[in-house]
């Protein structure tokens, strides 16, 4: 069976400027696939391309497995989409949006519609105008679930939103995708709320993706160690890993101890039980504890680094 | 469905706004063609879409494309209907057909009311109407075009707005380029917009929708460019670059600008220092030719000098500007060129003056300053008589009406009371005297005003005459919209009641009393006794070639004239009109001379003009007992 989202060695400029550069990646049937990148990665460059607003430069996008860029009108009839920032028409209510938006597809459900409406706690007669960030956030998802996509594409809903908005449109989210289990590709540079609600997912850097899979692995292959500066011994490392199995994604001296944190090797992790990975360290060298957070700044400073340095 | 979708979304954003649009340009036209039916010389109504059209269609324009596009654009709703299914043209289609059906909309609509508010005078045809639809529609095409174009420009909009407009005045006004030539400059061309009924300019219009269709074409071109990267970096705030590139762009054309003014300037009028007399105070100078003119020329040169320096005293004015006087050796002593170019500039040939030739002089000098005192105010309706006849009774009195001579104050009462004997008994002859100068020419309008000026002097004393010279020309109207307004509401009549205390009513049942008292004195009755007892007859022949015959009849049922006229000469003038009713005096350039006789017949102008043509003509007597020629009666023509 085909991916529902293949992105082949897609690349895109802006005049001199490369946004996209090799992006590869897919998105399986019935995943809910967290695309991860910081501001300006290419995300939102890399959506428009997939919904057909720009064209590649070079590669191949398909969504359904067709070419984007010829059928892209009706390819978008089958995808739900959630912009990052909410342009509606702000004379319009949710109502009169219903109407306007259901033109445009044939699958629309207004009964659907209805419901999410009244779920969501959204004012049926009021103008769009007056709606908060978060308001339009779940009216944009109201919208694009009562068009029972196949795709559901999500650019980065929740920015702009405050924590308890942000939480509350994550939890619908989750329940809707759950429900209908619909295909879902969600866009944000904030890693928690991939933790949420992603089954896999691709980091993208510098326009192209660093890494592509679970986010289980991606934690536990991420290690970090400190050792206090007037112990290091330049070039030493915490244990007996080989070099070659061993990837340093970030080094830097804090609070008067250097930091290490690397990614490790499939072949060094214990296997599928899932047992917690814990070498015999040289003297002097412990263990850190790492956020999710800490391994996506780590992943994308070394590729920053890499960048910089060719 | 997408395209009922983005059609009953536009129309329910901006129908409220489209009906408003179409009410407000309604209520402009309306009041233009009230106004126009009330104006002592009216137009065509149908000239008011053409005015509509140079003036508040290109804002209703502008407001459609705010509306329609640039909402559009800068707000980011755009981005919201390019993530729905559907291509990038259609909306942009159907916002750009939405535009254009309005705005033909507006055309035919504006083209009925003016049909609703025509005459028979217009002559309203199928045609005729369809010709202007179609003119109307090619216009308002090519300013959609541009607005729809300019309108995805984003921020770069006001200067590409600020650049056409500054090439269409630069083609519009350049005297080196003939704008009614080319398209589509020449589709509103004043005099063929509305009356040109036989000629279909199908290769103008053609090329005005060509203009439009490569801006239309623009438009589309902009919206795709780089999958709408440009629009959209277009829509975004301007960036210190573009605040750069705007400024030297602006200062660009302000010296482009500079340039051509001072191309298109011209030396002030300067006389040289040969045959040249002068007085700096008041500042007058006079050229006076040749040597052998220089004594009439210092004579004459001493009159102004003798009228203007005391007026400036009794108007409590300050300073007049600088008068020139040209002496033209082989003219006709009324033969006038007339300026108020660096301050006054009158041309003539006072050498066969006698004093009343010199007192028309004069008085034309003196027109000549009170005009620019009063920055162009007093030579307008309703103060233009005030300013006629000030200054002729000015010229004859200087203030003193001792001074006037019986001679020219039986010449000038005798004219006054020629002209309102023809009109109706009970004609406001303030109010219809601008018509009266239109129908009996200037000469005999100075002189009914002169009368006024006259019986207020006689009635109230030279004072009041002096007071009504102080309220209406001695001081300039303001430059500024609400000085304006200012100047409008008081009303003139309220003006001379409170300068002489004199109220509107009486003031004019007693001048048309003394000027029926008049006729009845020896002086004024013989000069009126000189007048051929005729009347003018003007018709248009209904012929295959375009005749106009002209001639006279008897007044009181005679059958010939004595030969007490004998010495008396019966001329036509005539000469062409624009399309509008403009303030219109024929020369003697094109005139027909004929013996005064009882002929209804007696000037026949066969084929000079063409059908639809409209002609000025006027049947006029010179006698010796008249400085100037009295002009019978006059007619403005349409040529069938």
């Amino acid at each position: 069976m085909s991916p529902v989202i293949d992105f082949d060695e897609v690349a895109k400029r802006f005049g001199r400027l490369p946004v996209l550069n090799g992006l590869c990646l897919q998105v399986q049937a019935g995943e809910v696939f967290g695309f991860l990148g910081r501001n300006g990665a290419g995300k939102s460059t890399a959506i428009r391309c997939l919904m057909g607003i720009t064209t590649a430069d070079s590669g191949e996008v398909r969504l359904f497995g067709e070419t984007v860029s010829p059928r892209a009108v009706a390819l978008r009839r089958r995808v739900g989409y959630v912009a990052q920032e909410q342009h509606m028409y702000p004379w319009m209510s949710p109502r009169t949006l219903g109407r306007f938006v259901r033109g445009f597809y044939p699958t629309w459900n207004e009964a659907r519609w209805r419901e999410l409406i009244t779920r969501f706690d959204l004012p049926i007669k009021r103008r769009l105008g007056t709606f908060s960030g978060g308001m339009k956030a779940k009216l944009a998802l109201a919208v694009a679930l009562s068009t029972r996509p196949e795709l559901l594409v999500l650019d980065e809903p929740t920015a702009g939103m405050d924590p308890v908005a942000r939480r509350e449109f994550l939890d619908l989210v989750r329940g809707e995708t759950e429900r209908e289990g619909v295909t879902t590709f969600f866009s944000t540079h904030l890693i928690d709320e991939i933790e949420a609600v992603a089954d896999r997912i691709a980091i993208v850097e510098g326009g192209r993706s660093i890494y592509e899979g679970a986010l289980a692995p991606l934690a536990s292959r991420t290690v970090g160690y400190s050792i206090a500066v007037e112990d290091d011994v330049p070039g030493s490392l915490p244990g007996p890993f080989a070099a070659e199995r061993l990837r340093l994604l970030d080094e830097g001296v804090r609070g008067g101890r250097r930091h290490l944190v690397m990614m490790l090797a499939e072949e060094e992790m214990p296997g599928p039980t899932g047992a917690s990975y814990s070498p015999v360290l040289n003297p002097g060298w412990r263990p850190e504890r790492l956020s999710l957070e800490d391994v996506f700044v780590a992943l994308v400073s070394r590729h920053i680094g890499a960048s910089d340095a060719r | 469905m997408a395209t009922r979708a983005l059609l009953g979304k536009d129309l329910r954003e901006h129908g409220l706004a489209a009906l408003g649009l179409l009410l407000g340009g309604f209520a402009l036209v309306a009041l233009a063609i009230a106004q126009n039916r009330a104006a002592a010389f009216s137009m065509s109504p149908f000239e008011v879409v053409r005015f509509a059209l140079i003036t508040f269609v290109p804002l209703i324009v502008l407001t459609v494309g705010n509306r329609l596009v640039v909402r559009e654009y800068l707000s980011g709703t755009r981005q919201f209907v390019e993530a729905l299914p559907v291509g990038t043209s259609l909306p942009l289609t159907i916002k750009y057909l939405l535009g254009a059906g309005f705005l033909i909309l507006l055309g035919v609509l504006l083209i009925a009311l003016c049909t609703l508010g025509s005459s028979a005078a217009d002559d309203v045809t199928a045609p005729w109407l369809a010709l202007l639809l179609a003119k109307t529609v090619v216009i308002l095409l090519l300013y959609w075009s541009i607005v729809f174009c300019f309108s995805l420009c984003g921020h770069l909009r006001i200067m590409l707005y600020l650049s056409v407009l500054g090439i269409a005045a630069l083609i519009a006004w350049s005297p080196g380029i003939d704008s009614s030539r080319f398209a589509p400059f020449n589709l509103m061309d004043r005099d063929l917009f509305v009356f040109e009924r036989d000629v279909v300019p199908v290769a103008d219009m053609l090329w005005t929708l060509v203009i439009a269709a490569a801006f239309t074409a623009g438009g589309f071109l902009i919206a795709r460019l780089g999958n709408g990267a440009v629009v959209e970096r277009l829509a975004k705030p301007m960036s210190r670059r573009d605040f750069v590139v705007l400024g030297v762009l602006a200062a660009a054309g302000l010296t482009l600008g500079g340039l051509i003014a001072e191309d298109q300037s011209r030396d002030p009028i300067r006389f040289g220092t040969n045959t040249v007399l002068r007085n700096i105070d008041p500042a007058i100078e006079m050229y006076y030719a040749a040597e052998a003119y220089r004594g009439r020329s210092e004579a004459f040169m001493l009159l102004v000098k003798e009228a203007e320096a005391p007026l400036q005293t009794v108007l409590g004015i300050e300073s007049l500007p600088v008068v020139r006087l040209a002496l033209r050796p082989g003219r006709e002593p009324h033969d006038i060129d007339y300026g108020t170019l660096d301050g006054v500039y009158v041309a003539a040939n006072w050498m066969e003056h006698d004093s009343y030739d010199d007192a028309v002089l004069v008085a034309v000098v003196l027109h000549g300053l009170l005009s620019a005192r009063t920055g162009g105010r007093a030579p307008f309706e309703p103060h233009h008589w005030v300013l006629d006849g000030f200054t002729r009774w000015w010229a004859e009195t200087l203030g003193d009406p001792a001074r006037l001579r019986n001679s020219h104050r039986d010449e000038l009462l005798a004219r006054a009371a020629f002209v309102a004997a023809r009109l109706d008994e009970d004609a406001d002859l303030v109010s219809t005297w601008q018509l009266v100068a239109d129908r009996f020419g200037y000469p005999s309008a100075e002189a009914l005003a002169f009368s006024a000026m006259h019986y207020l002097s006689e009635s109230a004393g030279s004072n009041a005459v002096l007071a009504v010279g102080r309220a209406f020309l001695s001081e300039p109207v303001g430059a500024s919209i609400l000085a304006s307004a200012a100047d409008r509401r008081r009303p003139s009549w309220q003006r001379f009641t409170d300068a002489t205390g004199i109220s509107r009513d009486d003031f004019l049942r007693g001048w048309a009393q003394s000027l029926a008292n008049a006729t009845r004195e020896p002086g004024v009755a013989s000069k009126l006794a000189a007048v051929p007892p005729i009347e003018a007859v003007i018709d248009v022949a209904d012929d295959a070639v375009p005749t106009i015959i002209a001639g006279y009849r008897a007044t009181h049922g005679s059958t010939s004239l004595s030969d007490a006229y004998a010495d008396t000469r019966c001329i036509l003038r005539h000469g062409p009109l624009s399309a509008f009713d403009y303030e219109f005096d024929v020369d003697d350039e094109d005139e027909l001379e004929a013996p005064c006789a009882l002929d209804e017949q007696a000037h026949t102008l066969r084929g000079r003009y063409a059908s639809g043509d409209r002609v000025y003509v006027a049947l006029e007597m010179e006698s010796p007992a008249f400085h100037q020629p009295l002009r019978l009666d006059s007619r403005r023509l349409n040529i069938p």
